[in-house]
């Protein structure tokens, strides 16, 4: 050690003393913040994982061609136009991605300053303990929005480059043409950073309550699994309308024809409150907590966490008790409608594209739903849907199509009519092969 | 620049209950400019406590602790811009650089990446400077997880010298450290009492306090017990034991009696005297003259810790008769 002389200090009067000193804003906390989070190699990987693995994505879809994962939606066109692969990601990327990298980013904010017994090392600076929360809420937020839109910009700019920039076939039948669809397209993941910040939020909230690492990095993922199990259960719009996920399908509705901006104003709002519910109640917790001791001991950690499993039994329960309640918007009225007018649209998109040539916009039909047998009520999410289709135009002399529907809580749904309307690929008057668009097909009516 | 009114440190009945448990019983404290004043006590008498509630980390539950004259609440973090300090094992970022801990620390303090200060005319230090003044400066770019105790306790002294602080509150800064690292913490805080400042320690070591303080206080069970200079401290402790080994223990002893010294029979081959120096130096040169040869004479425990001892035992009675 030196031994230099400490530089001679004035006697600092006492009022001068309150309130000498610059004292540091939000900017130096939320920097302080991001250099620890972007410090730590499991998160840097992750970062360079949401660049990396979607250009994977959209090499691997490129080479499965003509088949993609029929099962999500935009997933049977991800081979086919790379504004269908970023969106097939999106969809996954709101189920997995954003609970996850909300519990990586904000799950150990705080849990790690337990787990590094470093509170009393930041508290004893000069930042309070509002600062020191916004700048980490800040700090999460923009390391999880940053790699989520990675992964947006990622699969939306490798997906045009390797798959192409072909036309989109959008939920309600309709070409989206490739100028629109970027807009479009970039619009729904930047929309999903709303849904995405209530789960930020969510683990901001775990992270404090549990003093724990893994409670708070797997919580939110948890939570979103739970809360889309509860979907599948029932479909009462009463569960929907609050549920933190359902605003995750909100991006649907840029892709009906339609449209539905109330769908994207409750899905905001919903969002807003419930980040506002679990930041508030972290900022709440944080303040109010006493630092008795440098180190959460493992019994306060099961202590914490044991609390936590039980609200979130109990709000299970609730949730699971009311998820029936309130009527349902899946009715046999709402798909009857949509699935005539996607059928038309995607006929007059098969002939176009058969023959080279635009021919009418939209073929009118006329569908009528039913769920089983008939004999139960023609509502709800269900794969025993059937819907029969009628070309409106008797001029037309088509027959009366039966197709198998398989309704999702959200109001999305596939229909098949199996090898009624041609094979999976069909050639153009070149003989150049397409996806027969009529041959299954995706739609959204939209649901709160 | 006018002078402070009042002590820097102050506080005034602080109470502090964990549960049945009172951690701290109404201690009053005060610490004037310019002087290193410890806190003494044993293990769970409340030090570290206390400490929290000075640094605002845990809010009394009575009382009030008043830092350079003002009242500073627990998370008043403007009432404690000029102080700085830890309590336990100081904990960084393992993950990080030394150096980048300290930045980011400074970044917390201060927007300026550079340095972190109090105000435009106080001392500037930066996280360079501070590493090197606890003699980690070779260390900087290493990342903290590999640290050793007293590594990490060095650099819990430089980050709390990088506030520039004029109280500096320590807990145990010495512990882990080893004997030269001791010294020269010991040093240092003797040189930031020189410098104008104040610092307040906690330490379990009478010896280490005796060194470096001016002023100490002593806490049993979360009540003060004494406080004082360390002059009056001393004038308070009993007389020193040594223990004595001669070639003639009986005959020392017998001597030993006829000069009026406290001497007993500790082991079979060792003496055990009381007495006051010029006594004692008296009974040594007797022995002389009487042929007998002093093999071993040392100090069995010092006086400020028999002191120490005798305050932080027993119950609250004996304490009293004691002090």
């Amino acid at each position: 050690m030196t031994t230099d002389t400490l530089p001679r200090r004035e006697s600092p009067r006492p009022e001068a003393t309150a309130t000498a000193g610059p004292r540091p804003g939000l900017r130096a906390a939320t920097r302080v913040e991001l250099a620890k989070l972007t410090s730590q190699w499991p998160l840097r990987i992750v970062l360079a994982l949401c660049v990396v693995a979607p250009i994977g994505f959209a090499v691997f879809t490129k080479s499965q061609w003509p088949s993609g994962p029929a099962d999500t939606l935009f997933g049977r066109w991800s081979s086919t136009t790379g504004f269908a692969t970023s969106l097939t990601l999106l969809n996954d990327a709101n189920v997995y991605a954003a609970p996850l990298l909300a519990g990586l980013f904000a799950g150990d904010i705080f849990a790690g300053e337990d787990r590094h017994g470093t509170w009393k090392t930041i508290l004893t600076r000069s930042s309070s303990r509002t600062s020191i929360f916004i700048g980490k809420a800040l700090a999460a937020a923009i390391c999880v929005w940053a790699a989520f839109l990675a992964i947006g910009i990622a699969s939306l700019i490798a997906g045009v480059a390797i798959v192409g920039g072909s036309p989109l076939v959008g939920l309600s039948g309709q070409l989206v043409a490739g100028g629109q669809a970027w807009g479009l397209v970039a619009a729904a993941w930047v929309y999903s950073l709303l849904p995405a910040t209530a789960f930020i939020a969510l683990g901001l909230l775990l992270s404090i309550a549990s003093r724990s690492t893994i409670v708070g990095v797997l919580g939110p993922l948890v939570v979103a699994g739970g809360l889309i199990v509860l979907e599948t259960i029932d479909s009462g719009t009463i569960v929907r309308t609050i549920s933190p996920a359902t605003p995750f399908d909100a991006w649907h509705s840029l892709f009906t024809v339609a449209g539905s901006s109330g769908t994207l104003i409750q899905g905001a709002v919903t969002s807003v409150v419930w980040a506002a519910i679990f930041g508030g109640a972290a900022l709440v917790l944080l303040r109010r907590r006493g630092f008795a001791s440098s180190d959460t001991t493992p019994r306060l950690q099961r202590r914490a966490t044991f609390r936590l499993a039980a609200i979130a039994v109990i709000a299970g329960v609730v949730l699971l008790g009311a998820a029936g309640l309130g009527p349902t918007d899946l009715t046999a009225q709402r798909l009857q409608a949509s699935i005539g007018q996607t059928f038309g649209r995607l006929s007059a998109v098969r002939y176009a594209w058969q023959t080279g040539t635009p021919g009418q916009a939209n073929v009118p039909m006329t569908a009528t739903c039913n769920r089983g047998d008939g004999t139960q009520k023609s509502s709800g999410a269900g794969d025993d849907w059937a819907c029969v289709v009628v070309d409106s135009n008797p001029a037309d002399g088509a027959q009366p199509v039966t197709f198998d529907v398989t309704l999702k809580p959200n109001g999305c749904y596939t229909a098949e009519a199996g090898a009624a309307f041609g094979a999976l690929l069909i050639g153009n008057a070149q003989g150049k092969p397409f996806i027969n668009p009529v041959y299954a097909f995706d739609g959204c009516f939209g649901t709160p | 620049m006018e002078e402070p009114s009042g002590p820097v440190l102050a506080t005034r009945g602080v109470v502090k209950r964990f549960g049945d448990t009172v951690a701290a019983g109404g201690i009053d404290v005060s610490v004037g400019e310019g002087t290193v004043c410890g806190l003494l006590g044993r293990n769970g008498a409340g030090k570290t406590t206390l400490l929290r509630m000075i640094l605002g980390l845990l809010p009394p539950d009575e009382g009030e602790v008043r830092l350079f004259g003002a009242v500073a609440p627990a998370g008043d973090i403007g009432a404690r811009q000029a102080v700085a300090g830890f309590v336990e094992e100081p904990k960084f970022y393992p993950y990080l650089s030394a150096r980048r801990n300290l930045e980011l620390l400074a970044q917390l303090d201060s927007a300026r990446l550079d340095s972190a200060r109090l105000d435009g005319d106080g001392p500037r230090v930066t996280p360079e400077a501070a590493l090197d003044r606890v003699g980690l400066a070779g260390r900087g770019r290493d990342k903290v997880r590999g640290f050793s105790t007293g590594m990490r306790q060095r650099l819990g002294i430089a980050a709390a010298l990088v506030r520039a602080p004029r109280l500096l509150v320590l807990d145990e800064p010495t512990i882990g450290l080893d004997p030269a690292g001791a010294a020269s913490v010991r040093a240092m805080v003797r040189e930031v009492a020189a410098s104008g400042g104040t610092v307040f320690l906690s330490s379990h070591n009478m010896a280490e306090v005796a060194e470096i303080c001016d002023c100490v206080v002593i806490i049993h069970e979360g009540r003060k017990v004494w406080d004082g200079t360390l002059e009056q401290l001393r004038e308070q402790a009993p007389v020193a034991a040594y223990r004595l080994r001669t070639s003639d223990d009986e005959r020392a002893e017998a001597l030993g009696r006829e000069n009026g010294i406290d001497i007993s029979r500790a082991l079979p081959s060792e003496l055990m005297i009381r007495a006051e120096d010029a006594l004692r130096d008296k009974f040594m040169i007797e022995l002389a003259h009487e042929n007998i040869a002093v093999r071993q004479l040392e100090p069995d425990v010092p006086p400020l810790e028999t002191l120490f001892t005798s305050l932080t035992s027993g119950t609250e009675t004996t304490r009293k008769e004691a002090s």
